[in-house]
């Protein structure tokens, strides 16, 4: 039994170690000085971390950061606002056409997010929204697999008894929303928003087609990009990726069990 | 009593789901259905509207060879990682699992990292490591005198598509064990007590046990693989987007992992073409393949329900 514990543990240290490998190289290519990136194995870090950083950050990264930050952050509110606001509709009233609208959220749900994409874009383009991150956040605003999830946890996790006493107790519709119900769902917000603000974080080809100007590009643009302004310094946009990385990594490790619960939730029912 | 207080609250739920119809009636509906249009147009960037009926699909199904090449290499790819996510996936969650390990959290994170990763990133890191000229695996090779030139990965059909497809196992492996160990630790215990009681092997448990009471899991994470791997595009597109010596070229060598959705955004987006009628047209076409290969999954999934 002991032994076979430690075989295990090993095996899987190995394993484990050899998939975060390609990751550590991102980081330790980074503090590399970009000539001797090339010549011998950099499987140690080296010391031109900060050099490095210079460059990036004197090449306009930190405002690619920021777009990409503030776009998620809008991105994530406008989509859990959403789904939240009719999972209730949903979850708490009975109304006409319910089972249909509800089944056509569902049905919505099966469409791969590609299909409409061109002409989504020539639509933005109509309204004079490209070349702005107005189509990045407008993106969140009709997601059906956040009203499903949202609907969901209405159901099961807000109870029936408290709406009607508020009303009861003469609270209006959009205060018994905002005052009753949001509170019973932070959890579900919190597992929604972290789902959310990584699909835009990592989002690339929507920005990909609907911006060009590199002072409005979001972080996959910028890093995709970074190969083509500063061919010369390999290991500066090298240092960019882990950058970029770096958030979604502190996000998860402070969120982990909330993300994995919300990814595996509809999947996995005991 | 009943009635009043109908009458007093019918008009809210409308009121609080009119803001998502009307959005995705205007942002995902109507571009949805239009797209359906242009696919019977000639519609591009310089001016031409024309409804052409049929002939963009008739144009891709009959002589077009890349849409098949495309088409061709997701489905090589899904049939080549997919078992391959399932078994290694299964495997490895039943290991952390079991009651030997203590720190569960570690490993669970160390495969999920990747999965969190921006495929931007992904299909840089993969483009620089395998380099031809100073990419890590060839000086690694050359000095465990593996091999004695260096070989051009990324410069080959075959190796390109062993990359593609060591990529999405890479990334998606975390994500796999994520849901089967969710689902392994759902499953009663008293269930394998009573086969420990019964004398039944490590081994049957695993065959006989676990994977059928995975079944709606495996159902879920193989139906999903094969709607989201026919829609694979940003790995093999940043894997030859530059970053590496000479990579920057649409669909990888003789097209080995060009992709239908890169199809579409290089025929619909792409510097010189601006075709948003044979865009559309691809993105229907594999639209259907996603609902032709999805019925047959859950079909082969379902088909007599003892095994998988």
């Amino acid at each position: 039994m002991k032994t076979q514990k430690w075989l295990l543990i090993i095996v899987l240290t190995v394993v484990s170690l050899l998939f975060l490998f390609p990751f550590y190289m991102m980081f330790a290519m980074g503090t590399y000085y970009s000539e001797a990136l090339f010549k011998k194995l950099p499987i140690l870090p080296s010391g031109y971390l900060l050099d490095n950083l210079k460059t990036i950050l004197s090449a306009d990264f930190l405002r690619t950061y920021w777009n990409s930050f503030y776009v998620a952050v809008l991105f994530t509110f406008v989509s859990v606002l959403m789904s939240a606001l009719t999972g209730f509709a949903f979850g708490k009233y009975e109304f006409k056409g319910k089972k249909w609208l509800y089944g056509f959220i569902l049905l919505t749900m099966m469409i791969p997010g590609q299909l409409g994409l061109i002409a989504f874009v020539m639509e933005m383009k109509w309204f004079h929204l490209n070349n702005s991150h107005a189509p990045l956040i407008i993106a969140g605003l009709n997601n059906a697999f956040c009203v499903f999830f949202m609907t969901q946890f209405v159901q099961s996790s807000v109870p029936m008894e408290v709406v009607e006493s508020a009303r009861i107790d003469g609270c209006t519709e959009p205060g018994i929303f905002s005052r009753i119900v949001i509170p019973f769902l932070l959890p579900a917000i919190s597992t929604l928003g972290l789902i959310c603000f990584l699909g835009s974080w990592n989002n690339y080809l929507l920005p990909l087609v609907t911006i060009n100007k590199p002072e409005l590009y979001t972080l996959p643009l910028g890093i995709a990009n970074l190969s083509t302004r500063y061919r010369t310094d390999y290991s500066a946009s090298i240092l960019g990726l882990t950058l970029g990385t770096l958030p979604l990594i502190v996000l998860f490790l402070f969120g982990s069990k909330t993300l994995v619960r919300g990814l595996t939730g509809g999947a996995v029912k005991g | 009593m009943k009635t009043s207080r109908m009458n007093r609250t019918n008009k809210w739920p409308y009121l609080f789901i009119t803001p998502y119809f009307l959005f995705y009636a205007v942002f995902s509906l109507f571009p949805i259905f239009f797209t359906l249009y242009l696919s019977f147009t000639d519609w591009d960037l310089f001016g031409n509207k024309n409804f052409v009926g049929f002939d963009n699909y008739v144009q891709l199904f009959m002589h077009d060879k890349f849409f098949w090449t495309s088409l061709w290499n997701v489905l090589v790819f899904i049939a080549c990682y997919l078992p391959a996510l399932v078994l290694i996936g299964m495997l490895i969650a039943s290991l952390i699992e079991s009651k030997l390990i203590r720190r569960k959290t570690f490993f669970r994170l160390s495969f999920f990292s990747a999965y969190m990763t921006t495929p931007v990133a992904i299909g840089i890191i993969f483009a620089l490591l395998f380099d031809w000229q100073g990419g890590f695996v060839n000086n690694l090779f050359i000095e465990l005198g593996w091999i004695q030139d260096k070989v051009n990965w990324l410069g080959s059909p075959a190796w390109a598509r062993w990359i593609v497809i060591m990529m999405i196992f890479w990334k998606n492996l975390g994500y796999f064990i994520m849901f089967y160990a969710a689902g392994m630790a759902s499953i009663d215990t008293s269930i394998y007590e009573a086969a420990e009681i019964d004398g039944a092997s490590a081994k049957s448990v695993f065959f006989r046990i676990t994977i059928p009471l995975l079944k709606p899991i495996n159902l879920f994470l193989i139906i999903t693989s094969i709607i989201g791997g026919l829609q694979l595009v940003e790995e093999p597109m940043l894997l030859y987007s530059g970053w590496a010596s000479g990579t920057s070229m649409t669909g990888g060598p003789d097209g080995s992992v060009f992709t239908p959705i890169w199809y579409m955004f290089d025929a619909s987006f792409s510097g010189s073409s601006f075709k948003y009628g044979k865009g559309a047209a691809i993105a229907y076409s594999t639209f259907l393949f996603i609902a032709l290969f999805s019925l047959m999954g859950i079909k082969w999934l379902n088909r007599d329900g003892d095994s998988t």
